[in-house]
C-alpha cells in the first residue's frame, strides 16, 4: 500500500497513491470519477456499449468486457453518452486502471481514452483501422506483442501521430493505471504506472481551438470470427484544472 | 488557469481555485455537489422544473439550461432540492454556484438562486417583484436592477427582511461568474461574486430562530401577467453546499 504523496500540476495540488500513482484525489473545479461500484452502470454518464455477441458485466468494482468471436461485428465498453464535456484546451486529464485477461486476437482490439467524435457503432477503431477523426488512446491490439504491448495513436483531424508503441508489455491479469495528460495540448503525454511512455513522439491534439472530448473504453472487433480478448476496467477518473 | 489555494473558514479547510476563487474541495461532514455531468438530472437530489411552457434542457456539457418564453402564464424552470431541507444555516452552511443569465430577464421574469425554508409552490415564488418566499437567501435578477443584469441580494428569516439590496456589480450575459452565500455567521451572513465580498454595507441577518432548515434553489420564473410576454434563460455550470458541523 503506497503513501499519500501529492504533486503540483500547472499549478494544480492532486493527491495520488506512491506506489501505483493513482491519482486518488485531484482538487480540480470539473472532476469525472466512477469506480463502477454496485451492479449497475450509472447511465446518467455512461452509454453501456453492448454490439453483438459479447458480454459486459458489472460487478465487484469492475466492468469485465469480454468478445465472444462470433463472424460479426462486436464492441463492449462504455462511452460519454457522446456528451462531450472535456475541453483539450482546459488542460485535461484522463486516467483509468485495465488490465487484460484474455489479450486481443487477430482483428480484436482495446481502446481506452478520449474522442471528439460520436461513438460509431461497427466504426471506431484506433488501430487495426483509423476510424476515429479525433481521438486520443491507449489501447492493445495483436499486431504488436501479441496483444499485450500498450499502444497509442493521437489524431486531431491534423496531425496523425500512426501508431506508437509504448515498448511496455503488460502482464495478463495485472492491473495497469493508463494516463492520458493534455495539460499543453502541443503535447499530450503518457504515462504507464505513472511512468512517461512513447516520449520520443510528441502528440500534438491542438488542432482547432476548444475541442471537446468523451471518455472511450471499449474491446472491440469487426471480423470474420474466431477473434478472442476480455479485459477488465476498474474505473475512469477526468479531471479538468480549469473551466 | 488558476494556482490551487487553500483558506480556513470558520474553522473548516477548503482548498480553491486561486484565479477563479471556485471551491474545488471543501473539507467538511457534509457536500452536495453536482456538475451536471452527463445527460440526465439526478432525480434523487433535484426536482426539475419545466411548469407549463417553460423549458428544462436535460443537462449538456456539464450545464443545466433553463428558460421560460414568451406565454402569458405561470412559468418556472431550473432546479430545487425536492422540499428535503437537509442545511442547517445555524452550522457554518455555505452555497455556492456557477451560473450566468444567458438571457437576461424581461419584463416580469425573475431569476433567484441561493437556499429556502419554503417549500415550492407553483406561481407564488417570487422574492423582489412580490415577496412571495418566507424565510430564504437569495441572490437574483429582475429588469429593475441593471436592465436585469445587475445581481441583487435578499434575505429573510421570517422576521429580517433585507429588502432587495443591489450588488452594484454588472454582469455580461453569456459569461458565468461565481456567486457564494456564507452563513458562517447567521447574524451576519456573506455573499460573494468572483470571490469578492458584495452588498457589505448591509447586514443579512438569518438568525431568528434556531436551526432554520434549507433547501437549494435556482430557477427563472415569472407569475402569469396579461399585459407581458415575460422571458429568460439561465444556464448553471454547478451547485455546491457544504456545512462545517452536524
Amino acid at each position: 500500500m503506497g503513501q499519500t504523496k501529492s504533486k503540483w500540476k500547472n499549478g494544480q495540488i492532486a493527491f495520488y497513491d506512491g506506489s501505483t500513482y493513482e491519482t486518488v484525489k485531484p482538487i480540480a473545479p470539473a472532476i469525472l470519477y466512477d469506480d463502477f461500484l454496485g451492479t449497475t452502470t450509472n447511465t446518467d454518464i455512461w452509454t453501456s456499449l453492448h454490439n453483438g455477441g459479447g458480454s459486459i458485466a458489472h460487478a465487484t468494482s469492475n466492468l469485465t468486457l469480454s468478445l465472444a468471436g462470433a463472424g460479426a461485428t462486436e464492441e463492449e465498453g462504455v462511452s460519454g453518452k457522446d456528451d462531450k464535456a472535456w475541453n483539450a484546451d482546459k488542460g485535461f486529464i484522463f486516467e483509468c486502471r485495465l488490465k487484460l485477461t484474455t489479450a486481443p486476437t487477430l482483428t480484436a482490439e482495446v481502446i481506452m481514452g478520449v474522442q471528439n467524435d460520436n461513438w460509431g457503432a461497427g466504426a471506431n477503431r484506433s488501430f487495426a483501422a483509423d476510424e476515429v477523426t479525433i481521438g486520443a488512446f491507449f489501447g492493445f491490439y495483436s499486431t504488436v506483442g501479441a496483444g499485450l504491448v500498450a499502444q497509442i495513436r493521437t489524431d486531431d483531424d491534423s496531425a496523425n501521430s500512426g501508431i506508437i508503441s509504448t515498448g511496455i508489455t503488460s502482464v495478463v491479469g495485472t492491473y495497469q493505471v493508463f494516463r492520458i495528460d493534455f495539460t499543453d495540448a502541443t503535447n499530450v503525454l503518457f504515462y504507464i504506472d505513472g511512468v512517461a511512455v512513447a516520449t520520443s513522439t510528441t502528440f500534438d491534439m491542438s488542432n482547432g481551438t476548444n475541442i471537446m472530448f468523451q471518455p472511450v473504453v471499449v474491446i472491440q472487433k469487426v471480423g470474420a470470427g474466431g477473434e478472442a480478448g476480455v479485459c477488465v476496467l476498474d474505473y475512469i477518473k477526468m479531471w479538468q484544472p480549469t473551466r | 488557469m488558476g494556482h490551487t489555494k487553500s483558506k480556513w473558514t470558520a474553522g473548516q479547510l477548503a482548498f480553491f481555485d486561486g484565479s477563479t476563487y471556485e471551491t474545488v474541495e471543501p473539507f467538511s461532514p457534509v457536500i452536495l455537489y453536482d456538475d451536471f455531468l452527463g445527460t440526465a438530472l439526478n432525480g434523487d437530489i433535484w426536482t426539475g422544473l419545466d411548469l407549463n411552457s417553460a423549458t428544462l434542457t436535460a443537462p449538456a456539457a456539464s450545464i443545466c439550461a433553463a428558460s421560460i418564453g414568451a406565454v402569458n402564464e405561470n412559468a418556472a424552470a431550473g432546479v430545487y432540492g425536492k422540499d428535503d431541507k437537509a442545511w442547517n444555516v445555524d452550522k457554518g452552511l455555505i452555497f455556492e454556484c456557477r451560473m450566468t443569465p444567458a438571457v437576461a430577464p424581461t419584463l416580469t421574469t425573475e431569476i433567484g438562486f441561493g437556499v429556502m425554508n419554503d417549500s415550492y409552490g407553483a406561481g407564488s415564488m417570487r422574492f423582489m417583484l412580490a415577496d412571495e418566499v418566507a424565510k430564504y437567501a437569495f441572490f437574483g435578477f429582475y429588469t429593475t436592477s441593471g436592465s436585469g443584469l445587475v445581481p441583487i441580494i435578499r434575505t429573510d428569516d421570517g422576521t429580517n427582511d433585507s429588502g432587495i439590496i443591489s450588488t452594484a456589480t454588472t454582469v455580461v450575459a453569456g459569461t458565468y461568474n461565481i456567486y457564494r452565500i456564507d452563513f458562517s455567521d447567521p447574524t451576519n451572513v456573506l455573499f460573494f461574486i468572483d470571490g469578492a465580498a458584495v452588498a457589505t454595507s448591509t447586514t443579512f441577518d438569518m438568525s431568528t430562530g434556531a436551526n432554520l432548515m434549507v433547501q437549494p434553489w435556482a430557477v427563472v420564473y415569472k407569475a402569469s401577467d396579461a399585459t407581458t410576454s415575460a422571458a429568460g434563460t439561465i444556464n448553471v455550470d454547478y451547485i455546491r453546499m457544504w456545512q462545517a458541523t452536524r
